[in-house]
C-alpha cells in the first residue's frame, strides 16, 4: 500500500486517486445478498424434504443389505464355479485310467491268443517231421 | 496489505464531505479493527447477522472493484454477489478479518477478469460511452467531468492493465500485493502500471495542477 511511499503523487495520480473513490451500493445491496444467501440456505432444506423422514430410515439400511447380498452371491457363485471345474477334472482323470486299464487288458488278451498260435504251429511242424 | 484498522481504503466508502465527523464518532483504529475481527469469528460460527455487518464492511470494496473494471452496474452487483456468497461458503477457510479482505479483493478481481474476456468472445453493440453513463457518478470533490471522463477512459485499457491500475489507486495496494492478488511477477505489475500511466498522460486530459 500507499502508506509507505515517500515519492510524492502527480495530478494524475491524484486524480485517479479520487476518480476511483469506492461507491456504497446501498443497503438494498446488501439485502440482495442476504436474499440470495437464504435461498441459498433453503435450497439443500427443500431438497431433503422430497423425500420422506421414515422412508430414508429404512432406505439406508435396505440398501446396504442389497449390497451386501448381492456381494455374497458373486462369491458363492464363484465358489461354486471352481468346484465344478474341480470336479470334471476329477473325471477326465478317471475316464482316463479306465481307458488305460481296458487297453491293458487287450493287449494281455492278443498276447496270449498270439502264444497259443505260435504253439499250435509248433506242433503241427513237429509232427510233420516225426512224419 | 495494511491492517484493516484505519487503512484509508477501509473508510473509502466514507463521502469526503461527512468524514471528519464520521471519524470523530467512530471509536479509535484498533477498536474499528477489533469490531471486525469479532464479526469475522462470529460470521465464521454461524451467526448470520454478524455476516452481514461483514458485507457492509466491504461491499463498497467489493462493488467499486467490479464497477471499475467491468463498467456496468447490473454486472457489477451481479458480481459483488456473487463473491459475498462465495465468501461465505469459503469463511471455514479463512484465517482473520485481513485475509477475508484480501480474499474479496482478489476474488471479484479475479470474476471480473473472466467477465471481461467472456465479453469480449462475444462482441456486444454497447459502446463504451454508453458504459460510461452507467458508471454513477459520486464525486463530492474535485472535477466531476475530469473524475467521470477518466473512468470511462481507464475502460479503454485491456483488462490486466486496467485491473492493475484500480487496484493500486482504489484499494491503495503497493505493485507487490497487486501481484499476489493478480497472480503476477512484481515486474509485470510495475510495467503495466508505468505504461497505464503512461498511455493515460497521453490521452490529452487536462488535470488541475
Amino acid at each position: 500500500m500507499n502508506a509507505g511511499d515517500a515519492k510524492p503523487m502527480e495530478p494524475l495520480e491524484r486524480a485517479l486517486q479520487a476518480s476511483l473513490r469506492p461507491v456504497d451500493p446501498g443497503a438494498a445491496f446488501t439485502a440482495a445478498v442476504q436474499a440470495r444467501l437464504a435461498a441459498a440456505s433453503l435450497r439443500p432444506l427443500v431438497h431433503t424434504a422430497a423425500v420422506p423422514a421414515s422412508r430414508a430410515r429404512w432406505l439406508y439400511p435396505l440398501s446396504v443389505a442389497l449390497a451386501a447380498s448381492i456381494v455374497v452371491a458373486l462369491a458363492v457363485g464363484w465358489q461354486l464355479q471352481e468346484l465344478r471345474l474341480l470336479r470334471h477334472a476329477e473325471q477326465v482323470r478317471l475316464e482316463q485310467v479306465r481307458v488305460k486299464t481296458q487297453l491293458l487288458v487287450a493287449l494281455e488278451i492278443t498276447s496270449e491268443r498270439l502264444g497259443q498260435v505260435q504253439r499250435r504251429l509248433e506242433q503241427y511242424q513237429l509232427q510233420e517231421k516225426s512224419l | 496489505m495494511h491492517p484493516i484498522a484505519g487503512s484509508p481504503a477501509y473508510i473509502g466508502s466514507v463521502s469526503p464531505t461527512s468524514l471528519t465527523l464520521d471519524l470523530a464518532s467512530l471509536p479509535a483504529g484498533p477498536l474499528i479493527g477489533q469490531a471486525v475481527d469479532g464479526d469475522f469469528a462470529a460470521a465464521r460460527a454461524g451467526d448470520t447477522s454478524a455476516f452481514v455487518r461483514l458485507v457492509r464492511h466491504h461491499q463498497a470494496r467489493v462493488f467499486s472493484l467490479a464497477l471499475r473494471l467491468t463498467g456496468r452496474r447490473e454486472d457489477a452487483e451481479e458480481l459483488a454477489q456473487d463473491t459475498f456468497l462465495g465468501l461465505h461458503a469459503q469463511l471455514r477457510n479463512l484465517d482473520s478479518a485481513l485475509h477475508v479482505r484480501h480474499w474479496v479483493c482478489r476474488t471479484v478481481t479475479h470474476r471480473s477478469i473472466d467477465l471481461l474476456r467472456a465479453r469480449a468472445r462475444r462482441p456486444q453493440a454497447q459502446s463504451l460511452d454508453q458504459m460510461m453513463l452507467e458508471v454513477p457518478v459520486e464525486d463530492a470533490s474535485g472535477d466531476p467531468l475530469l473524475h467521470r471522463t477518466l473512468r470511462a477512459v481507464l475502460l479503454r485499457l485491456p483488462e490486466i492493465p486496467r485491473a492493475v491500475v484500480v487496484l493500486r489507486f482504489q484499494e491503495d495496494l503497493d505493485p507487490l500485493d497487486i501481484a499476489a492478488t493478480l497472480d503476477l511477477p512484481i515486474n509485470t505489475v510495475k510495467s503495466h502500471l508505468r505504461r497505464s500511466l503512461d498511455w493515460l498522460r497521453g490521452q490529452g486530459l487536462e488535470m488541475p495542477r
